[in-house]
């Protein structure tokens, strides 16, 4: 019986060959498709533009507020100004009314679940000339939302991510702290923490 | 009953047609997915609601008293603006009900203010004074509205209709050929496809009453308001604007805006019915700007 010829140059496959042969050419396909419909989703992604991040400027629009709040800064009686490099330490206090600060009032977000701030003002205790050795430093902190601040600073800080966290931002400048008619040199620091969507 | 090879070819056809069913799922997946991001409607909301409520939140972040004009951007869509008293800025794409929405944050004394929302359909001024936040409504006196011109009026679908023969059907046929001849108009079948509704009678009086239903957005008003400034330089003609009820006409002027424009009796070419299309058209134009 004659032998059939071989095709040149073409492997000859039994039909056990043949459908293993086709097994792993549609794995080859399937990985190849998979690869495409990729790229395509990868490509619109990061062309077509949907989201607008607008993280950074709504932190430094809430800071530029708590910075102009004539709440915690001192304000001139005559112009109306407020001066953000004078703080009024009169004016860090604790809740007068029902647990809210009173810069609270002046910056209220409807939407309690979303920022909250620690503004802690560090200065030294005018001490008694008498007195030998460090001059203890004192802080008076305001809040706002503090019940939301308490919940995200410790995963924030912790550099979590997630919807159960948030983003801190520190700022600390250097402030001039009025008290009773007393001009002494301080630090103020702004933390804000905006919580992850 | 099927041999071996036979069954082998009813294996193979049934894999290829599961090939094809997938290839077909999955090309429908991705084209609606481009579909989706490609429509630009839901960016520019996100936009306008960030962007009011960051503006409102930079103002009053600011020393001292100011007043920031906010001009839209991209005057393409129609969309709706509301502020409410709470710090909310809402947007709506008509007719849809489901706002894109943004928070600012807001004082006690702005929260407890009357109306408890503000809403615009056009660019609006937002001020500060003695550091309470004020969004005034447009000044319908004089019909003032935004100061720049906007040349996409020409995408404002118009429709204009006769609701009689005669003198209102002879003003329907000169408007849509003027606009259509010199401002490029395009114009609408029916008032649900249109942008802009004008329906145009025969009025029993001796003026020209322009009747417009007062709704919520009160964009019927602006528009009656400005038509009837625009009618006024004819010479010779009076006007009187003129609210009616929702159901007047028989349900039409329900799509804002849209207008009904009663021809004063004896009204006819020889008395200044020749520059009605150009005031009309001037009107729009305004409108849109």
């Amino acid at each position: 019986m004659r032998r059939k010829k071989q095709p040149k140059n073409k492997a000859f496959f039994n039909k056990k060959a043949e459908a293993l042969k086709e097994s792993l050419t549609f794995i080859y396909k399937a990985i190849y498709a998979l690869f495409v419909i990729g790229l395509v989703v990868f490509l619109i992604k990061t062309v077509v533009v949907t989201g607008i991040n607008t993280e950074k400027i709504e932190i430094y629009s809430f800071s530029q507020r708590i910075q102009n709040s004539p709440e915690l800064f001192y304000q001139d009686t005559e112009t109306g100004r407020v001066y953000p490099g004078i703080v009024d330490l009169k004016k860090f206090s604790e809740p007068k009314t029902e647990g809210i600060y009173e810069i609270e009032k002046n910056i209220d977000f409807p939407d309690k679940g979303k920022f909250c701030a620690k503004i802690t003002a560090y200065y030294h205790e005018i001490n008694d000339q008498n007195f030998v050795g460090p001059p203890a430093v004192i802080e008076k902190t305001v809040y706002i939302n503090k019940e939301l601040y308490d919940l995200l600073e410790p995963p924030a800080k912790a550099g979590i991510k997630g919807p159960g966290s948030g983003n801190i931002y520190t700022k600390k400048s250097p402030v001039l702290l009025v008290e009773q008619g007393k001009e002494f040199e301080g630090l103020l620091e702004i933390q804000i923490i905006r919580k992850n969507d | 009953m099927v041999g071996k090879r036979g069954q082998e070819a009813v294996e193979a056809g049934l894999m290829t047609l599961g090939i094809l069913l997938a290839a077909v799922g999955i090309g429908l997946i991705l084209f609606f997915y481009v579909s989706a991001n490609a429509d630009n409607t839901q960016f520019w909301k996100n936009f306008y609601s960030k962007d009011i409520a960051l503006a409102a939140n930079s103002v009053l972040g600011v020393n001292g008293d100011v007043e920031l004009f906010y001009n839209l951007r991209n005057q393409n869509y129609n969309f709706e603006y509301e502020i409410t008293n709470k710090g909310v800025v809402n947007v709506f794409d008509p007719p849809s009900t489901v706002p894109t929405r943004f928070h600012f944050a807001t004082n006690t004394f702005f929260s407890q203010q009357e109306p408890e929302s503000h809403t615009f359909s056009k660019s609006f001024p937002i001020q500060k004074k003695d550091n309470q936040i004020i969004f005034e409504e447009q000044e319908q006196k004089g019909c003032n509205i935004a100061t720049t011109t906007d040349t996409n009026f020409l995408n404002k679908y118009l429709f204009v209709q006769a609701a009689s023969e005669g003198a209102p059907k002879q003003l329907e046929q000169a408007v849509q050929q003027y606009l259509r001849i010199k401002h490029n108009f395009d114009f609408a079948d029916s008032e649900s496809t249109a942008k802009m509704s004008i329906f145009i009678g025969q009025g029993q009086e001796e003026y020209l009453q322009i009747v417009f239903i007062r709704h919520r957005l009160e964009k019927n008003q602006q528009l009656a308001c400005i038509l009837g400034l625009k009618l006024l330089q004819i010479p010779d003609l009076k006007i009187e604007n003129k609210e009616v009820l929702p159901g007047y006409l028989e349900g039409k002027l329900t799509k804002e805006p849209a207008v009904l424009l009663l021809l004063p009796k004896n009204q006819d070419l020889e008395n200044g019915f020749d520059q009605f299309p150009e005031k009309i058209a001037q009107a729009i134009i305004q409108y849109y700007s």
